[in-house]
């Protein structure tokens, strides 16, 4: 090993530091990684290959011996034993009546429940839920957004502004989506890692013996299309390669604490981490939410008006995208009052920025991740000459099939 | 995953050839253990084998990718025992013997800033110039030799003067 000339002291260091035995990886080591970078080309191979009788004879055979392996590990793989944790407690979370969960999120107080991001600062969040049918709940990051159903069929979310909150009343007829809500309910969480342990495809599992709990880690790739986009690449658990870890009672199989982790680029990040997880104390519906802030807030319903007669009905995104642009520039509140509806609260200041803007390139709308609408990439001139970039989010997934603009100014 | 078209078998066997017994020795002295050194070892091959984009320097992509795999191999086995079963080692002596070394240098290093540790061990365990630990971390030469003497030069206060 090279190193620079060094006076007698430090020379006595580096040869401290440096290893008096050799060490060597495994003889079969260069053939192991070969022989399986060999099988994923294999695998990967985009022309499919001229299949003779041999081959198919030569697949019959590996096909019996693959599936003989596979019983054989499957009994004592880190799979099994994660799935065994997880049907376990499973089990042990069908009993359970109410929970609040202490979260860290890397998240914006203010932003949508459904927004994480690796980039951020952690924001404490709390989540309570009482599984009652329906199941009533309330998701609140500390001094910002709350979201809260407790009962009926309207979903409130508000920002908390003091005593001058501003909030929106929704319809609410299903289950809620978005990561926070993931954690609503820790037997669907529980399921679904139960069901792609028994798929395991392409996912890894480690199981960790730590005395009285259990650490499952399960490893995943980002679901969703990012073939025309990354945009939405690691913005959520799902769009995201990560690392999910799950700390159980060993006695009573009881689901202690979570973590998740993205992977970018080799490195874990932690994105949410449970801090505290209490199961089964007593609360009614009154305790979901607080109840002098929730009193202060001015509610507005976010329905679609004019929906049958908007020029936005029935269009493409790329379409959408260039009426809501020409009416942002023309700042025509006949368009915008639809297009812009979930912006409703914000149009005096949208309005100040944005009338009299001159649209400089519209990219074609493209579809990421998991996101149900599409994203439209524009440059846009304002009024006092700035540029601006923007990326529209378009959704027309609603009764009305209109396009509205869900995010993106 | 899309296979780098431009990475044959032929070629990744070079590359094992050149860099495994340097990456290898670098891992095992960082994770302390044959199984996992050789897992981050097998992964970062795979990984440029199946890299989107062309590698201009896979020396410094290997080596950063083992540092990385080997981060992760710590996080997950701290304070944690695997209950799985670890892959036997050839010879129980031989294994026993560089663990031991692996814990006389890992005590060492702890005593620096995890900077300095990690740009010691790139040099002496990993054989790295200087200007190869700068390419592979992005810094400037400079910093790395500065990290390394002032790591050194810590470690002789605490053990010599």
């Amino acid at each position: 090993m090279k190193t620079q000339e060094y006076d007698k002291q430090s020379e006595q260091i580096i040869d401290m530091l440096t290893p008096k035995m050799e060490v060597k990886p495994s003889a079969d080591l260069r053939g192991r990684i070969l022989r399986t970078a060999k099988q994923q080309a294999e695998q990967h191979a985009e022309q499919p290959r001229r299949r003779t009788p041999l081959y198919w004879l030569g697949t019959i055979a590996s096909v019996a011996a693959v599936i003989a392996i596979a019983i054989t590990l499957t009994l004592n793989t880190p799979a099994y034993a994660a799935r065994r944790y997880f049907s376990e407690a499973l089990t042990v979370a069908e009993d359970i009546k109410t929970m609040v969960m202490q979260l860290s999120v890397r998240t914006e107080k203010d932003e949508p429940i459904d927004y994480i991001h690796p980039s951020h600062d952690f924001i404490p969040a709390t989540i309570k839920v009482i599984y009652d049918e329906p199941m009533l709940w309330s998701i609140e990051k500390k001094d910002g957004r709350t979201v809260l159903f407790n009962g009926g069929n309207q979903l409130y979310e508000w920002l908390n502004g003091g005593d001058n909150g501003i909030g929106w009343v929704k319809y609410y007829d299903g289950y809620p989506n978005g990561d926070l809500a993931v954690f609503l309910d820790p037997r669907l969480l529980l399921e679904a890692e139960l069901r792609t342990a028994e798929r395991n495809r392409g996912t890894k599992y480690a199981t960790y013996d730590n005395g009285e709990t259990v650490v499952v880690s399960v490893t995943t790739i980002a679901q969703g299309d990012f073939s025309e986009s990354e945009y939405m690449l690691n913005t959520s658990i799902l769009e995201a390669n990560t690392i999910r870890e799950y700390t159980f009672a060993k006695a009573t199989s009881e689901l202690l604490k979570l973590r998740i982790d993205f992977v970018i680029d080799s490195q874990p990040v932690t994105v949410i981490e449970s801090e505290v997880i209490r199961y089964n104390e007593p609360m009614s519906a009154d305790d979901l939410y607080d109840e002098a802030l929730f009193e202060s807030v001015a509610f507005q319903t976010a329905d679609i008006e004019g929906a049958e007669s908007s020029p936005l009905a029935c269009h493409s995104a790329d379409e959408a995208a260039k009426i809501i642009l020409d009416a942002m520039s023309d700042w025509n509140t006949e368009i915008l009052s639809t297009a812009m509806c979930y912006y409703r609260d914000f149009m005096p200041t949208l309005e100040a920025k944005y009338k009299g803007m001159k649209v400089k390139s519209v990219k074609k709308a493209v579809k990421s991740g998991l996101y149900p609408g599409r994203f439209v990439e524009c440059q846009v001139i304002l009024a006092n000459g700035e540029k601006e970039r923007l990326v529209l989010a378009l959704r027309n997934d609603n009764s009305s099939h209109i396009w509205l603009l869900d995010g993106g100014l | 995953m899309k296979l780098n078209q431009t990475i044959s078998n032929e070629q990744l066997g070079e590359w094992i050839d050149l860099w495994q017994d340097a990456l290898y020795r670098y891992a095992f002295f960082k994770v302390g253990n044959r199984a996992d050194a050789e897992d981050v070892i097998q992964d970062a091959f795979l990984k440029i084998a199946s890299a989107e984009r062309a590698i201009l320097n896979p020396k410094a992509y290997l080596f950063r990718t083992v540092a990385n795999l080997c981060a992760d191999a710590l996080r997950r086995n701290s304070h944690l025992q695997p209950i799985e079963e670890r892959m036997p080692a050839p010879s129980l002596q031989d294994e026993t013997e560089a663990q031991e070394e692996q814990r006389r240098i890992a005590r060492l290093l702890d005593k620096l800033q995890p900077r300095q540790a990690e740009v010691i061990r790139l040099h002496i365990h990993a054989g790295l110039k200087f200007t190869e630990i700068a390419e592979m971390l992005d810094e400037p030469v400079t910093t790395i030799k500065s990290r390394f003497t002032s790591g050194i030069e810590k470690l002789k206060q605490m053990y010599i003067n």
